[in-house]
């Protein structure tokens, strides 16, 4: 996981390509709401304790 | 030959302004689209974000049960194996468009509506195994039609049960239960005393941050992933398998000062049972309050033995013999405000008529377990009017 954000850190440097970074930022965030409140199959096993 | 070395020196230093001058162009160039591409990555951040905001959020939807972490009109199998011992390896989880689970038609027929976190959701145990199905089908045997619903919902402690009231009961059509039966006191045990999931208070009190937190998709998500972490991998009170043939047990505990490790907790709890008897009471209903069952302690011929196993609890360390103790300084809150409001208090913890085969793990209940808290709970409530 680490070495795939250095690899995609290290292709926006090289190609100069800054603006995938918001990009990238969002649709991480937008799978992760997707997974937590779409009542996917990963979402009942996270125990969350509120 | 001397004006001709004048001249020379001039053309350097002419050429080393030139020189100058190009550099401070090419900074200038290079201050300028760094500042460009700082500026588009903020403005394509900032519209993902409100984007995401606006269609995950509760900025447009007051209905927005998400962030209560419900499961809604959905049918799930969930695979069992390696959890506890069953004919079939798999179970049924199903809950209505209303996001309960029970066998009804409609909200209007339910007459004891059921309150708790993952003991009372019991993810885990087939739709008609639950003690609530135990429940309906035990008063239907007394020919009594009792329906009894199911709205736990895991990881919730009393902060989530207040928040029921707000953001999902309203919006259950005709739900108007004669009875709410709260199955409370574990999750409140792991909950922080300064947990601030609030506007607990009122809603004169609102802020800007309470309905940031209350709406924002994002807060939601960094709130669940912090408290997900914290319940799994910190208290370790997810559902896992126990083998309780492996446990060391003890009777000796490690603390004496329980009143001092549990005082600012227990002073918090207290607040939150009384927000939760008044809006019972707004709704219309009786509240009913049940202590939990918790198998990191267990008695044996009056004595009580706790898992010799040393946890970290309010930075001490604790065996399950503490365990007792500690649970039995919160279970008592719990009984003390239900007796002075003069509530159905039923205190199940202190029984003795649990066994090993009724929990796979220290907190959660097996169908065997299940159908005893039922038929436990239905002896006890059979004559409340």
């Amino acid at each position: 996981m680490l070495d795939l954000l250095k690899d995609l850190w290290a292709f926006m440097k090289v190609r100069k390509k800054f603006w995938l970074a918001p990009i990238i930022i969002v649709l991480l965030l937008l799978g992760g709401l997707i997974v937590l409140t779409q009542g996917s199959a990963v979402a009942p096993f996270i125990y969350t304790l509120f | 030959m001397g004006n001709t070395q004048e001249c020379k020196a001039n053309l350097a230093r002419l050429h080393s302004c030139a020189l100058s001058t190009g550099n401070n162009q090419s900074m200038f160039a290079k201050v300028k689209r760094l500042f460009f591409i700082v500026l588009v990555n903020i403005a394509i951040l900032g519209f993902g974000i409100v984007s995401l905001e606006l269609i995950f959020g509760g900025w447009l939807n007051s209905q927005w049960l998400a962030r209560l972490n419900l499961i809604r009109d959905a049918t799930i199998t969930y695979d069992i194996t390696g959890l506890y011992e069953s004919t079939n390896n798999t179970v049924l989880y199903t809950r209505d468009v209303h996001g309960l689970r029970g066998s009804f038609n409609d909200p209007s027929e339910i007459n004891i509506l059921t309150v708790g976190g993952s003991t009372t959701d019991q993810r885990y145990i087939n739709d008609g195994e639950t003690w609530q199905a135990v429940m309906q089908q035990e008063f239907e045997a007394m020919g009594k039609e009792i329906v009894v619903a199911n709205a736990g919902v895991d990881g919730q402690s009393t902060f989530g049960h207040i928040k029921n009231f707000e953001w999902w009961f309203p919006h259950i059509p005709n739900l108007k239960p004669q009875f709410i039966l709260f199955y409370i006191g574990l999750n409140d045990f792991y909950k922080d005393a300064e947990y601030k999931y609030d506007g607990l208070e009122t809603k004169e009190k609102r802020t800007i941050r309470h309905i940031f937190r209350e709406n924002s998709a994002l807060y939601y998500f960094s709130r669940t992933l912090r408290n997900a972490y914290g319940a799994m991998f910190v208290l370790g009170i997810g559902h896992s398998s126990v083998n309780f043939a492996d446990i060391e047990w003890t009777e000796k505990p490690l603390q004496t000062g329980y009143d001092e490790i549990m005082a600012a907790r227990l002073k918090a709890y207290a607040k939150r049972l009384t927000i939760l008897v008044n809006k019972t009471k707004q709704l219309g209903s009786i509240p009913i309050f049940v202590t939990q069952p918790y198998r990191k302690y267990r008695f044996i011929n009056g004595t009580v033995q706790g898992i010799a196993e040393k946890s970290l609890y309010e930075n001490v360390e604790i065996n399950g013999v503490d365990y007792y103790h500690l649970m039995k300084k919160l279970d008592a809150v719990t009984l003390d405000n239900c007796q002075q409001n003069g509530e159905v208090c039923i205190d199940m913890a202190k029984d003795t008529l649990w066994e090993n085969e009724d929990f796979y793990d220290f907190t959660h209940m097996t169908p065997k377990g299940a159908r005893k808290v039922g038929v436990y709970l239905v002896d006890k409530l059979k004559d409340v009017k």
